[in-house]
């Protein structure tokens, strides 16, 4: 198939990928200028704009709270979505597609509309601008992406195994836990990493549910760049891209060794 | 060992399984046997507490299991595509009833090396089910399903995956690990060979009934339904009405022509119509009027076609207007026989069986 496309779909696909990449050709060599202007093309090179991210207590505070959050996230959704996944799987039962659609509909309604729902309820509970209300409303947010992951595994999977394990004397839930688990842990570990990320990023939820007492680094980021443009954001971002680049290097990896076992 | 009674599955208002009754002995190797979609598997599954009864009852050893998880009633299992645990090496596959039981981990090598020596998987343990060829791959099913010791094994359709050579040598392994332990097996197949080779008895499954029940020779020489006759081996099957009885014999009157005796298995009265079954193997083909003795059935017809399959000659030969009869006899005992030519076909009352459904 790949020898049938024509030059002018050719050039259009290479015209769409370059207007994807380019933010971040920018951005890169931006982080490692010697000035203290965001100037494109930047004149020199120095790791000055690096130094500055880490030896800058507020921008290490962000990264740590993000991190708090992402990990927070991550675990809750994993915790939810997996058990989700393979009860949307292998239950059969009238109006599992309503439960199906429930826990897809976080990617379905704008995340502004999501979000200032878990505002207005989050401040009814007493709970808004905490941490835990960032965490809580990353793993909703996230979980419909956990579950689309898991589902992917779990279809993978022959379900007269665990069958088997039942009539060979295992229970439910020591099927799932000794031969449903263990084969589905590449696609656990993916749907967390990809978990992780999307919370690690977000900014949309985080901005609403955000207070001076949980800032994470996109919000740090975006405030910051209303008060001052400063170029070590190109070096946040760079450092980012990098963490991106990393996960989905690793969920590659996991997915290859899926399809080889 | 095994009781079902009544047993009804139905699946979104349509019936799998309709009010099946069967008893199953300790020590049996049933085979439930039908074609696809017959209802033989849903039977085997209900057994297994796979598939919920809609009526009727299970009972395994005299206890009512009807309502008792699959986990709980201590049954074997081997499935057709092996079922095996990807992640788990070949030891820890045959070890998982072991280990769900609590079971000591002496014990545990100790049953997993008796089981592995039994299926022939001697030093393979510690391979993954991958790295094993299908044959393979469903020894070690079969050593999972005997390590435990349970009283009843159920084997859906465990050889349907592998070709024909291997089949055959599986087939042979399975019967005897029934001699050895002793085992009750129930085994679900379509392929009638393999029923007939391997079985104490067979349960002829079709429409999710039971049509007939009985040792393999019973339902091979003497089958009781037309649906036997037809679907376990090739039947000639010829319909008629009942005359009366001469001696032992029934004697029924086919295309108004021919009086054909043989075997009645039930009451008859006079003018009923039945179907008179015969095997190909059982006529004698002939060209000389003369030569039939008196004793036996006769037809006559002309030959049809004519031709070698493998060591037996198979000839067709039409007998009236509509019917064919089906004629098979060891090579070398026949020449050349072109199509028309006059034949006698000749065969004995004892080998002719009345069929009435």
């Amino acid at each position: 198939m790949s020898e049938t496309i024509s030059w002018p779909l050719r050039i259009t696909a290479c015209l769409v990928l370059f207007f994807l990449v380019v933010p971040s050709f920018v951005v890169i060599p931006l982080s490692f200028s010697d000035s203290r202007e965001m100037m494109f093309p930047p004149r020199g090179f120095s790791l000055m704009l690096y130094r500055e991210y880490f030896a800058g207590p507020e921008w290490i505070a962000a990264t740590i709270e993000s991190a708090v959050v992402a990990t927070g996230a991550m675990l809750l959704s994993i915790v939810a979505g997996v058990p989700a996944a393979y009860a949307i799987v292998r239950s059969r039962f009238p109006g599992i597609h309503v439960v199906r659609a429930m826990v897809m509909l976080p990617m379905l309604v704008p995340t502004v509309v999501s979000a200032l729902g878990l505002y207005l309820y989050f401040a009814r509970v007493g709970i808004s601008g905490t941490t835990s209300a960032i965490i809580l409303g990353h793993a909703i947010h996230n979980l419909p992406f956990v579950v689309l992951v898991v589902i992917a595994g779990l279809r993978q999977m022959n379900v007269n195994i665990e069958i088997a394990a039942q009539v060979l004397g295992a229970t439910k839930l020591r099927t799932f836990f000794s031969v449903v688990l263990p084969p589905l842990l590449p696609s656990i570990v993916a749907a967390a990493l990809f978990s992780f990320l999307l919370s690690f990023d977000e900014v949309v939820i985080a901005w609403f549910l955000t207070s001076p007492r949980a800032l994470t680094l996109p919000i740090k980021m975006y405030s910051s760049i209303q008060w001052e443009v400063s170029p070590v954001l190109a070096a946040i971002s760079t450092l980012l891209t990098l963490l991106s680049l990393l996960v989905c290097v690793l969920s590659l990896l996991l997915r290859k060794g899926e399809i080889s076992t | 060992m095994v009781s079902v009674q009544g047993a009804t599955v139905t699946y979104a208002a349509t019936p799998a399984l309709k009010d099946v009754s069967v008893d199953i002995a300790k020590g049996e190797f049933l085979t439930l046997l039908g074609p696809s979609g017959s209802g033989k598997t849903t039977l085997l599954n209900a057994i297994a507490g796979i598939v919920p009864l809609t009526r009727g009852q299970i009972l395994i050893d005299g206890t009512d299991v009807t309502h008792v998880p699959l986990n709980l009633r201590g049954l074997g299992m081997v499935f057709q595509n092996y079922a095996l645990m990807p992640h788990l090496t070949v030891f820890e596959n045959v070890a998982f009833p072991l280990r769900v039981r609590g079971l000591a981990s002496a014990t545990i090598r100790q049953k997993v090396s008796k089981a592995l020596d039994l299926v022939r998987l001697t030093g393979l343990d510690q391979r993954r089910p991958r790295q094993l060829s299908g044959g393979q791959q469903q020894r070690v099913s079969l050593a999972r399903a005997i390590v435990y010791e349970p009283k009843v094994i159920l084997m859906d359709e465990p050889l349907g995956a592998l070709d024909k050579q291997l089949r055959e040598e599986m087939q042979v392994e399975i019967r005897h690990l029934h001699v050895v332990l002793g085992t009750t097996i129930i085994y679900v197949t379509h392929d009638q060979e393999e029923a007939l080779s391997m079985s104490t008895n067979i349960a002829l499954v079709s429409d999710g009934v039971i049509h007939e029940t009985g040792a393999p020779q019973d339902i091979y020489f003497k089958p009781r339904s037309r649906f036997a006759a037809s679907f376990v081996g090739t039947s000639n099957l010829l319909s008629g009405t009942y005359e009366g009885s001469e001696g032992k014999w029934a004697t029924v009157s086919v295309s108004g022509r021919s009086r054909i005796r043989g075997v009645a298995h039930e009451n008859l009265s006079i003018g009923d119509r039945v179907s008179i079954m015969f095997r190909p193997e059982v006529v004698q083909i002939t060209q000389d009027a003369n030569e039939a003795s008196p004793d036996l059935n006769v037809i006559d017809g002309d030959v049809f076609d004519h031709f070698l399959q493998g060591a037996t000659w198979k000839t067709i030969v039409a007998v009236g207007d509509a019917d064919r009869v089906i004629v098979q006899c060891l090579a070398q005992s026949s020449g050349q026989l072109p199509r028309n030519t006059k034949v006698r076909l000749a065969w004995h009352p004892d080998d002719t069986h009345l069929l009435t459904r």
